[in-house]
């Protein structure tokens, strides 16, 4: 089936920025669009601003931003943290990826059909699927409340954390906390497991809720990764390509605009790139070169139960206390570049200061525009899978919002 | 008796705020129970056609800021269709940390005017963006407020209890949490609602629920937040850290000072206080320990990017004239 008329899949669920997808009609066949139909530019908010302030301004980018702004501070100020600020740090972006995980996990979960299961109180007994319904959503939702307390324990709260300043972080942990902490770790690693199991088992089955994921498939993209404070580029096989410092990160990244996207595309070698927890898992690539969204629900699975084993050894009160939470800066560069492996993949920033330490200029590459290629391919494969099956407009609509929240 | 319609919806912004009500963790199932959710495309996908065909809503929940013409619609949508309309989040309710882009010029942002393709290029065109970022209230009539960067979850749960739950057993535990000013609690529990125009925050300011120990306030340098300061223990803007406490209204709690981070007023103004700018500038002046012209002037240079600072959060609904 060809699209005669333009055709709009709007809006998208779970989708961050507001977007849309939109096919039109095009030379007999049909092209498709994954549009970002608003963007705020995050130089609009930061020049101007004292950079001590860009932690806690980047956050609403993403929380992991704030991290990454941290890091751009200690770059600028040649501060080194001492440990227990960095396990503080560390031990926040292993609560923010459970968190960011489990979000994606929960809207793909979630049945159209009886989105907010709830069958305690109702009159007749819940049907199979029903109870399995909301047993999965409680089961996510518990650990998700899990992560959020051990985020807000760590970051001062779990949106928009607030704690990681230049030099360290900004104050030690509450006596009960330390317990606290390795009591979330110890509740969350069944939690997790129970969650890639019935994913795996049950939503991403063939004959699953979420079957359809691996219908459409892309040809393998580019992976970039941090690792060892470099920036590693990957072949779709998982091969090394390039590996460079994020300072280097303006040469080698190039942000382009495409007039019908708010959103800018961020490309390596002159290719959109990937990534997250697939580029992160690089050594685990597809031998037949493809990608398809059921590969990045798997990803986001295992980064799940990595993360969690992670917790399990860092919520520790030993890693938690020490002499000092911070080095404080003596002196102030001009210019600084950071990178920090996000939950949702790579983040580079770079920032320039004038003599005050006010922002004059700063660069931001994040997953929001290095993924967006990848979405696009994504889009456009799950459209054409959904035109040549006969698909309603409904089914494919699902589909695209599932198949575009692993990335 | 049938249960009230509610939509969530999210303008221009991070959806921190949306989400919050996910957030309340079993809370979203049971929400369910008491309420019809018509309309939450950031989780159901719900679509404009959906929305159309809703007559009326009892309860809209908004959050983002108006930064596109599309939000701008949306934000008037939802006024025509809602009873109740009620502003999640600093953006939301004043335009929030968005707003910052008024201050640059549209030369600079290179995106208010002139927006989409050239003509004739047969490609989708993307929204276009309004001339100066706003808040809800902006826009149109609000009948209920939860502040906040993000609104926090204890807020947000209180207004939605209050405002759709109609006061059942959850609700009222939620009140005593969130520390509302008694007028607005009686008339929650007894069954009226909240009047309208309520803010779901307190009346005095962040310094008074923080517990930091005040001595005396005797500005005598300007600290930025990179330099070594007490962060345990004393006021911060006593040690010379622009904290914004005393200009802010309270209902976190103190939650940024409590980690040692100045406040920054997330929740907007207390009603006593008429511009936050405004006060803040005179609360650290007059406590100027020197009264010596040069050294009050070295002082006052050292204030690096006070609108940036004291308006982070409420630019759009405090500077109207940034609104060009």
């Amino acid at each position: 089936m060809t699209m005669q008329e333009t055709t709009t899949y709007e809006p998208l669920k779970g989708q961050d920025a507001p977007c849309r997808v939109r096919v039109v009609p095009q030379n007999g066949g049909q092209k498709t669009y994954f549009q970002a139909t608003g963007y705020l530019d995050p130089a609009d908010l930061c020049i101007g601003r004292p950079v001590e302030e860009l932690p806690r301004i980047l956050s609403i980018r993403s929380p992991a931003h704030h991290l990454a702004a941290a890091r751009l501070l200690d770059r600028l100020f040649g501060v080194e943290p001492p440990d227990i600020a960095k396990n503080m740090r560390d031990a926040l972006l292993q609560s923010l990826t459970l968190c960011h995980h489990l979000r994606n996990l929960h809207l793909m979960a979630l049945d159209p059909d009886d989105p907010f299961p709830d069958h305690r109180f109702s009159a007749k007994p819940a049907g199979k699927r029903a109870a399995k319904a909301q047993r999965r959503a409680e089961t996510i939702m518990r650990a998700l409340g899990l992560a959020q307390d051990a985020a807000a324990i760590l970051g001062g709260r779990s949106d928009h954390p607030l704690t990681a300043i230049a030099g360290g972080v900004s104050r030690f942990l509450k006596d009960g906390y330390y317990e606290r902490l390795t009591e979330i770790a110890e509740a969350c690693d069944p939690l997790v497991r129970e969650i890639d199991e019935f994913f795996r088992e049950e939503l991403l089955a063939e004959d699953g809720p979420l079957g359809h994921l691996d219908d459409a498939a892309v040809g393998r993209p580019l992976g970039a990764t941090l690792m060892d404070g470099g920036i590693i580029l990957r072949d779709g096989a998982g091969k090394e390509m390039d590996k460079f410092p994020p300072e280097n990160g303006p040469e080698k990244i190039e942000v382009r605009t495409e007039p019908w996207s708010r959103l800018p595309f961020a490309l390596l070698k002159g290719e959109s790139f990937l990534v997250g927890p697939l580029a992160r898992r690089g050594d685990e690539s597809d031998a037949n070169g493809k990608l398809t969204a059921a590969d990045g629900c798997r990803a986001l699975l295992a980064d799940l139960i990595t993360t969690a084993e992670g917790m399990a050894e860092l919520y520790q009160k030993k890693n938690f206390i020490g002499p000092a939470i911070r080095t404080v800066p003596e002196t102030m560069g001009t210019t600084a570049w950071a990178a920090l492996e996000g939950p949702a993949g790579l983040i580079v920033l770079g920032a320039t200061v004038d003599g005050k330490g006010i922002v004059e200029s700063i660069r931001v590459v994040d997953p929001i525009q290095i993924n967006n290629g990848v979405r696009c391919r994504i889009a456009e494969a799950v459209v054409a899978e959904g035109l040549a099956q006969n698909r309603s407009h409904t089914d494919i609509k699902r589909r695209l919002e599932n198949s575009l929240l692993p990335f | 008796m049938p249960k009230p319609k509610i939509a969530i919806v999210s303008a221009s912004g991070c959806r921190a705020c949306e989400t919050t009500i996910l957030d309340i963790h079993y809370g979203v199932n049971a929400l369910n129970r008491w309420s019809d959710i018509r309309f939450w495309p950031y989780v159901l996908g719900s679509s404009m056609a959906e929305l159309n065909a809703i007559d009326r809503l009892d309860v809209c929940f908004f959050s983002g800021a108006i930064a596109t013409e599309a939000d701008r619609e949306l934000a008037q949508t939802m006024r025509e269709k809602s009873d109740r309309l009620v502003a999640i989040g600093a953006c939301a309710a004043f335009g929030g940390m968005p707003g910052l882009k008024n201050l640059r010029k549209s030369a600079e942002t290179g995106s208010s005017e002139g927006d989409g393709l050239p003509e004739g290029l047969e490609l989708p065109a993307p929204e276009k963006t309004v001339r100066a970022l706003d808040g809800l209230g902006g826009v149109d009539r609000v009948d209920a407020v939860v502040p906040g960067c993000p609104a926090p979850v204890n807020l947000v749960w209180a207004a939605v209890s209050a405002l759709v739950c109609g006061g059942e057993a959850d609700a009222r535990i939620t009140y005593a949490a969130a520390r509302l000013p008694e007028e607005m609690v009686r008339p929650i529990l007894s069954g009226l609602g909240p009047p309208s125009g309520a803010m779901f925050a307190g009346e005095k300011a962040v310094c008074a629920t923080c517990s930091r120990k005040k001595e005396e306030k005797r500005f005598k340098a300007v600290k930025r937040p990179y330099q070594a300061y007490e962060s345990a223990g004393r006021c911060l803007l006593e040690q010379g850290l622009i904290c914004q406490g005393i200009a802010t209204r309270e209902g976190c709690g103190g939650l940024c000072t409590g980690v040692g981070v100045p406040c920054r007023g997330c929740y907007g103004k207390p009603p006593a206080v008429y511009d936050p700018g405004a006060k803040m500038v005179s609360a650290i002046s007059s406590t100027f320990e020197t009264e010596k012209p040069a050294e009050i002037q070295k002082i006052a240079d050292d204030f690096v990017d006070m609108t940036g600072c004291f308006y982070r959060y409420t630019l759009p609904s405090q500077c109207m004239l940034m609104k060009g």
